[in-house]
């Protein structure tokens, strides 16, 4: 008796895990669905649809600048990693882009109205760079450098990051959760694509205050997963630099402060990957809550792909990491998506299947960022799954 | 999951102050009663490390929930050895069968053992965590042939270090990648 009830009490606690190892190629397949996805439901203005409810059968409005630049990121990601098609696609995004361009006395930024958001000038900033080398062009590089402009001017010197731009004046306020490593993601860019502009100083300074300082002042609790911080160190490992990420001797950073903040980010992936891979439905909407937006499922593969890329660069930074347990949340978080999304059979299933099919639903609503992120995860992760 | 944590826990999960409770009363038919139980829950631990991998194969657990798994079990030991009375050495097998019924099971291969067992096998490789728990057994064998008496406020104390190693394990398991 002791043991089941011992057992059934561990059971409550630890259940098993959705997980598995869908190929490269199952993986390949929901990122081109996806892609799809965005090409079912662009409209003539460049905007995709932003909400959607299935079971209705119809969008529920709204816009958001921020995901739209996020959006097109995603599409030129797929089209560096070879899906044909997705850059066209965001391209025709762009006209959106061209209509909302704002000058303001710091620069140039995206968005609607008084205010803008520096997290969109950030991910616009780092979508045109990633169409930059996706289409080895450089017809948008007058405006990347105007828009790194910006960014510089939305850091203040401690490397704090000003959230919002009020147009008219050029001031900026508030915090961001997330713009912080966005703008941090996108001056990394930069520096790779414009090494000669100093966009490294400012991104070393908001890179020192994303890992030491941003949790303790900003949110102290529950810590950020920043996935966006991920890209940035990814992409920072990349600059010939990159030595001082470790030891830091320009920034004044404790030695450790990278290895540190780097564990403290895989813990907090692991585990929310762990957690979200126990949810089932049935009883497990008791214990353990209904399915996570498939945008947050999806940054957890943004994420652990991202460190992933950057421990194979700098195993050394994390040494004590269990890579192979960081493999198996990896592999994980893709066999969640492609299994959670809707397949032509299911879209079938409902009034308008090109707004489903190839989107991920949690209670009947998509959100286009949950594309986005799904498809930015996928991209990632598809060359740690088994061939 | 350190070998340090891994010992301690181990030991509060088989309690050496519950187990030497329910051990016989004369010298030689507890030492024998001992070797058997010791061997007993050697053998099932060490069944339970090597087959660690398929175990959580079959549960679909990773190794990082099952330290929380391990963590809680110990924990919930703890709290029951904290309060409740150590076992009597009746009703018992006879002879040396003693070592197996009351005194290996169910005092000494508890359920938390057993996940323990499996999380550190699963974990650290089963040869190590037999050689860990193997040893935190081999200790409680001694403590019990050493007849320490089982007094409720020695089992009791053990039951509150349990809590507290359980805890830690079960964040040691929360902070896991």
């Amino acid at each position: 008796m002791a043991w089941i009830l011992m057992l059934a009490v561990v059971g409550l606690v630890v259940h098993p895990e959705n997980c598995g190892q869908p190929t490269t190629a199952e993986v390949n397949e929901a990122a081109g669905e996806a892609v799809s996805w965005f090409g079912a439901n662009i409209a003539g203005d460049g905007t995709f649809v932003y909400r959607y409810d299935r079971a209705v059968g119809e969008t529920l409005g709204g816009y958001n600048d921020v995901r739209h630049a996020g959006v097109l990121l995603s599409l030129y990601q797929a089209e560096s990693a070879g899906i044909e098609g997705a850059a066209a696609i965001a391209d025709r995004g762009l006209a959106y882009v061209d209509e909302h361009l704002q000058p303001t006395p710091i620069g140039i930024a995206f968005g609607r109205g008084s205010i803008a958001r520096s997290g969109s000038v950030g991910l616009l900033a780092a979508a045109l760079d990633e169409r930059r080398s996706a289409l080895d062009t450089d017809d948008r590089d007058a405006l990347l450098l105007e828009l790194g402009r910006t960014l510089t001017a939305v850091v203040e010197p401690d490397g704090s990051v000003g959230a919002s731009i009020d147009t008219k004046t050029g001031s900026t306020s508030g915090r961001s959760p997330f713009f912080t490593g966005e703008v941090l993601w996108a001056l990394a860019r930069l520096h790779l694509t414009f090494p000669d502009r100093d966009f490294d100083e400012t991104a070393l300074r908001v890179y020192r205050y994303l890992i030491e300082d941003r949790d303790r002042v900003e949110s102290p609790w529950p810590p950020v997963s920043d996935h966006w911080g991920a890209y940035a160190l990814e992409t920072m490992s990349r600059w010939p630099n990159a030595d001082n990420l470790r030891l830091g001797p320009d920034l004044e950073l404790d030695g450790t402060a990278t290895s540190d903040w780097l564990r403290r980010q895989l813990n907090l992936f692991g585990l929310q990957v762990r957690y979200e891979s126990q949810r089932h439905g049935g009883l497990t909407r008791f214990t353990r809550g209904t399915v996570a937006l498939p945008a947050g499922v999806g940054t957890l593969g943004e994420g652990i792909g991202n460190h992933l890329q950057f421990l194979n660069r700098f195993p050394e930074v994390a040494a004590d990491i269990d890579i192979d347990a960081l493999n198996d949340r990896a592999r994980c978080v893709a066999h969640l998506l492609v299994q959670r999304q809707t397949s032509a059979s299911q879209a079938r299933e409902h009034r308008a299947p090109l707004r489903s099919q190839g989107a991920w639903f949690r209670e009947d609503v998509t959100q286009m960022d949950d594309q986005q992120h799904a498809l930015s995860a996928l991209l990632l992760l598809k060359d740690w799954m088994p061939k | 999951m350190s070998s340090t944590l891994i010992a301690l826990a181990a030991v509060c999960a088989a309690n050496p102050f519950r187990v030497g409770a329910c051990a016989p009363e004369s010298a030689v038919a507890r030492r024998q009663a001992v070797v058997v139980a010791t061997a007993f829950t050697l053998f099932a631990v060490a069944l339970s490390a090597l087959l660690s991998d398929p175990i959580l194969d079959l549960l679909n657990v990773s190794g990082s929930s099952s330290r929380i798994a391990a963590g809680v079990a110990v924990l919930i030991v703890g709290i029951r050895d904290l309060f409740a009375q150590p076992p009597s050495p009746e009703p018992a097998l006879a002879g040396l069968l003693a070592g197996i019924v009351p005194m290996a099971f169910p005092s000494l291969f508890t359920p938390a053992l057993a996940i323990l067992a499996v999380s550190a096998g699963a974990e650290r490789g089963a040869v190590t965590a037999i050689g860990i728990i193997g040893a935190a057994i081999l200790s409680v064998g001694l403590i019990v042939v050493a007849n320490v008496r089982g007094t409720h406020w020695r089992a009791a104390a053990v039951g509150s270090a349990g809590v507290v190693f359980g805890t830690l394990l079960a964040l040691n398991g929360v902070t896991a990648v």
